[in-house]
């Protein structure tokens, strides 16, 4: 078995380097993901944050190594593991670190276990592929897995079906299947947005709870920035592809300074003002999100514009060429919202 | 997820079938697969018609002094144990085959449409009732049921294509039920209803051109199905009587001499083969332009 | 995909299944709901076969009754026999009782295992059956045994490459093979492997017990004709489950997992694969008694098929019957088969 050395002296753990994927039709192409990068540490949470279509799952997806199955996507760029690269790695090689090292929990949970194997069966599978254990071993394990996951009746429930769980149940589940083989990196690729709000804010107590216990890093995808306040160390925005906001969560919030931050912002604190259009995406130059912003200018938007750092000590990176001059209309009547509303949005 | 809110539409509108017909046509023609096949079924298709209306071609002039005498210049596919030339054979059956396709598909979508779109429609006991005898049809070796037909009927061509076209309505009839059940169901069909469209409007207006892509796939795959049960039987001496003849009894024919002049047996089994081949692919190919433009048939 | 009323049974939940109350006790109720629904489910399964025999041995009856009612000419005797010899045939056979006596009669038996005598030979028609039942089974088995591994090798390459050459070149072979006239197809096999080349008999069986070489070299031939039409049937049908399973959720959940290529395909894949494939399967191993038919003309052997076409040429009815009405048991037997392997594989219909 592959296994990672501890990561040397000032080697992040976990690394994604300019990112991208793309989407090949005969001669069009198409960038869905366009280079992404961040860091995560033991024990630290980061948050994806966009809409629909502005490419989080693809990156999630692009740093399994599981666009494979996607034969006209093509990932470039570099996903380190404790310095270890990811990206090109043969699939024997790539299945070797999906599980102990970096694993995943999906966002349908019904979908997302097989229907025709039990609970049990696709814990023992995964446990057994990774450790040289008896069946019986892993069985335990697998019991143990699930009560970690605060499965009631654990010893029933590992030789259930996934058709015989509730939604919640499922979705703990495949916490427990991510989980089992102790991975140094998670990633939750919108793992509450299939569930009710009850439910949600349990799953998301859960991961905190198995996080301080087994100190993983998390890439937590979502389109929810009340979760993210909730459970995120550090937030990065997405917008068509692209990092477009990036900082620590308090931060974000207090001095959010970019225009789809605001109105992803807006639409989550119940005060929603419709962002015009739709991600289109198909903008080669300039701002992706000009035609859609409201404080769009035709001769700064027009041009290439970078992730740059903002003034100040905090790391706080924006891609917007109106960034030291703009004043967003509504940061602090929201950022007041959000304190007290606090994080029950989750 | 979408920040903004989608505009409601006011009311449900049916989809236009006719404004994709042309499109659907197209991909159908763009597939190389499909044009080849199209090509053989209209070369067939002449060929009856010449024949039909009067062939230079005698099948049953004999030569016995070049029996079983391969290809030539004379006689392009050789002479059969009979001294009688192949390719006029060919020729002469080819209308008689077609035919025979014809009343077999005739007579499974007249049993398999009507029923189809009213069980389908009307649903309820008369649904129930129709599906479980489709369903015992169809749990039911299909071979050994023509053979009972054939046996009460006597044999025949005409008889065993009635055999046939019994066997395999059914199969029209789920695809037929299935889409009229689907379409009934639809938004724009309720609103149609509220909208006070009499269900022979709902029918003609929604149902009709919704079912007619599944059917014809239907209708491809149950004419392959029906030129090979037919040559079967007519191999087994059940169907086509002499001195007629289709691709099927041509090989019965040509077993006795198969040894001495396998070529006998080879061009009316190609002949078959290519048929119902491009039933197949005409089938296929309409399958899958349909799918590129969202109307998938539900066919399976 | 077909539902099939005899293996697909959706059953209603029956009164206070829901388990309402508290969690623990919930359990133990479930299942005595779920015994409950699964008696109620055998038992629906047992009238639906009662009631599918019972129509196709009435259809059969009837189509044969109002078509051939010269039957007892052909039984009163050879030519020349006089009106009053048919009229004793008639009684002698039970040709002048009503329809409903004569059907309930020939029902009365049918339960006992007696399909009355045919007609020509006037032998017990059961005796018939029975006696050329080991050629039938025969081919019908070794089709299957053949068939099913090589679908499933080719239908899983094809479809974990789907686009790709060779699941082009799977496609192209399944669409020739699904074209083939199986007696053809046959003929051509016997030409040139068995006759010209002499590499296996022609025609001709020889049973198990008396010579297991000699049985496998008889059969192959006819078994290799019915086989490949019914693999390129099933490869089809797999080829494209498995494509469709393998971009499903929880095969991709599984590789997040880092479960190897061989668990995806041959474990997560394939079980779920299979299911529609299993229904087709069901279907054409009922068609296959056709096939036998075919196979039989073209290699000499002496099976059911060669008995029923016999008997179709000189309208011997009771033979006629009794082949239609044993191969609706045997339809039934299998549609039991298929029910019991979808609750194999599918854990969802065992619950349901």
């Amino acid at each position: 078995m592959l296994t990672t050395a501890e990561p040397a002296a000032g080697v992040p753990l976990f690394e994604v380097d300019e990112l991208s994927v793309e989407f090949r039709h005969g001669n069009r192409v198409r960038r869905v993901v366009d280079e992404v990068s961040f860091q995560i540490g033991p024990g630290e949470t980061l948050g994806l944050v966009g809409e629909s279509g502005s490419g989080k799952s693809m990156t999630a997806l692009a740093i399994m190594g599981l666009l494979g199955r996607l034969r006209f996507a093509r990932s470039s760029g570099s996903v380190r593991l404790a310095g270890r690269e990811l990206l090109g790695s043969s699939y024997r090689e790539l299945s070797a670190v999906r599980g102990p090292e970096l694993a995943m929990v999906f966002q349908d949970p019904m979908s997302s276990l097989n229907p025709a194997l039990t609970i049990g069966h696709q814990l023992v599978e995964t446990l057994r592929r990774h450790q040289k254990i008896s069946r019986r071993a892993a069985r335990e394990r697998a019991v143990e897995m699930l009560k970690l996951a605060e499965i009631p009746a654990a010893e029933r429930r590992v030789s259930a079906y996934s058709h015989e769980l509730s939604g919640g149940m499922r979705q703990r589940v495949m916490i427990a299947l991510a989980l089992c083989c102790r991975p140094k990196v998670l990633i939750a690729d919108e793992p509450t947005t299939a569930l009710d709000v009850t439910i949600q804010a349990q799953i998301l107590d859960l991961l905190r709870g198995l996080q301080s216990e087994f100190g993983m890093a998390i890439l937590f995808i979502t389109h929810n920035l009340g979760v993210v306040a909730d459970l995120c160390d550090r937030v990065a925005v997405m917008y068509s592809g692209q990092i477009v906001e990036k900082a620590p969560v308090l931060q974000l919030f207090e001095e959010l300074a970019h225009p789809y931050t605001e109105s992803l912002l807006r639409s989550t604190t119940g005060r929603p003002r419709a962002v015009r259009g739709t991600a289109a995406g198909a903008v080669e130059h300039g701002c992706r999100f000009a035609d859609r912003c409201r404080y769009a200018q035709e001769d700064l938007c027009g041009q290439e514009i970078p992730l740059l750092p903002r003034a100040g000590t905090v790391p706080h990176l924006v891609r917007c060429a109106r960034t030291e001059t703009l004043e967003l209309d509504t940061v602090r009547a929201i950022a007041d919202d959000e304190n007290k509303v606090g994080a029950g949005d989750g | 997820m979408t920040i903004e809110q989608p505009v409601a539409r006011a009311l449900p509108v049916a989809p236009r079938h006719f404004a994709h017909g042309r499109q659907v046509f197209r991909d159908l023609f763009r597939q190389v697969s499909v044009i080849l096949a199209t090509c053989y079924l209209g070369l067939l298709t002449v060929v009856s018609l010449v024949v039909w209306i009067g062939s230079p071609m005698d099948p049953n002039a004999q030569d016995l002094t070049h029996r079983l005498n391969g290809p030539s210049a004379h006689h392009l596919l050789g002479l059969d144990a009979l001294g009688r030339d192949v390719l006029a054979r060919l020729v002469h059956a080819t209308p008689v085959t077609f035919l025979a396709i014809l009343e077999g598909v005739a007579v499974a979508a007249v049993l398999g449409v009507v029923p189809g779109l009213i069980a389908g429609f009307r649903g309820g006991a008369l649904d129930a009732v129709m599906t479980k005898i489709a369903d015992a049809f169809i749990v039911f070796p299909g071979l050994v049921l023509a053979l009972a037909i054939i046996g009460a009927l006597g044999p025949g061509l005409t008889n065993a294509m009635i055999a046939v076209g019994v066997l395999l309505a059914p199969g029209i009839y789920r695809v037929v039920r299935a889409t009229t059940i689907s379409v009934r169901q639809e938004t724009y069909v309720q609103a149609a209803r509220t909208m006070g469209t009499s269900n022979a409007g709902i029918l003609a207006r929604h149902v009709l051109p919704n079912v007619m892509s599944p059917l014809l796939v239907q209708l491809s795959l149950t004419a392959s199905l029906v030129l090979l049960i037919e040559a079967s039987l007519s191999y087994l001496g059940l169907g086509v009587q002499p001195p007629a003849a289709t691709f099927g009894s041509m090989i019965k024919d040509a077993q006795q001499s198969m040894v001495s002049q396998p070529l006998l047996a080879l061009f009316p089994g190609i002949a078959i083969l290519l048929t119902a081949l491009s039933f197949n692919l005409v089938a296929d190919g309409l399958t899958r332009a349909l799918k590129r433009r969202g109307l998938g048939a539900d066919n399976s | 995909m077909r539902t099939m009323s005899v293996n697909v049974v959706v059953e209603q939940r029956p009164p206070g299944a829901d388990p309402v109350g508290a969690a623990a006790p919930a359990w133990d109720r479930r299942r005595s709901a779920r015994v409950l629904r699964s008696l109620n489910a055998v038992v629906g399964r047992i009238l639906n076969i009662v009631l599918l025999l019972f129509m196709v041995s009435l259809g059969t009856f009837l189509l044969l009754k109002l078509a051939g009612g010269d039957a007892a000419d052909l039984a009163g005797g050879e030519q020349g026999a006089t009106a009053a010899d048919v009229a004793a045939a008639r009684a002698r056979l039970g040709l002048d009782q009503s329809l409903v006596q004569q059907y309930l009669s020939w029902v009365g038996h049918a339960v006992h295992g007696n399909f009355g005598n045919s007609y020509i030979s006037g032998l017990p028609v059961t005796d018939l059956i029975v006696q050329r039942l080991p050629v039938t089974v025969a081919l019908i088995v070794g089709t299957v045994v053949i068939a099913v591994p090589v679908s499933i090798v080719l239908g899983l390459l094809a479809g974990a490459n789907e686009g790709r050459w060779i699941d082009r070149v799977v496609t192209g072979l399944c669409s020739v093979s699904t074209a083939l006239p199986t007696f053809w197809f046959g003929l051509v096999l016997s030409l040139y492997l068995a006759l010209r080349a002499g590499w296996f008999p022609a025609t001709g069986f020889v049973p198990i017990s008396q010579d297991p070489v000699a049985f496998i070299e008889h059969l192959l031939l006819p078994v290799i004709t019915l086989a490949v039409p019914l693999a390129a049937a099933l490869t089809r049908q797999l080829r494209g489950s498995v494509a469709e399973v393998l971009s499903l959720d929880y095969v991709r959940s599984a590789e997040a997992r880092g479960a190897s290529r061989i668990s995806v395909l041959g474990k997560h894949t394939l079980k779920n694969a299979s299911i529609p494939a299993i229904t087709l399967l069901g279907i054409q191993v009922i068609t296959l008694i056709g096939g036998t038919i075919i196979a039989e003309a073209v290699f000499g052997l002496q099976g059911i098929g060669s008995l029923v076409i016999s008997a179709v040429q000189s309208r011997d009815t009771p033979v006629i019957q009794g082949v239609v009405f044993c191969s609706a048991i045997f339809a039934v037997i299998v549609n039991v088969v298929l029910d019991v392997m979808y609750r194999v594989l599918s854990p969802r219909t065992r619950s349901v």
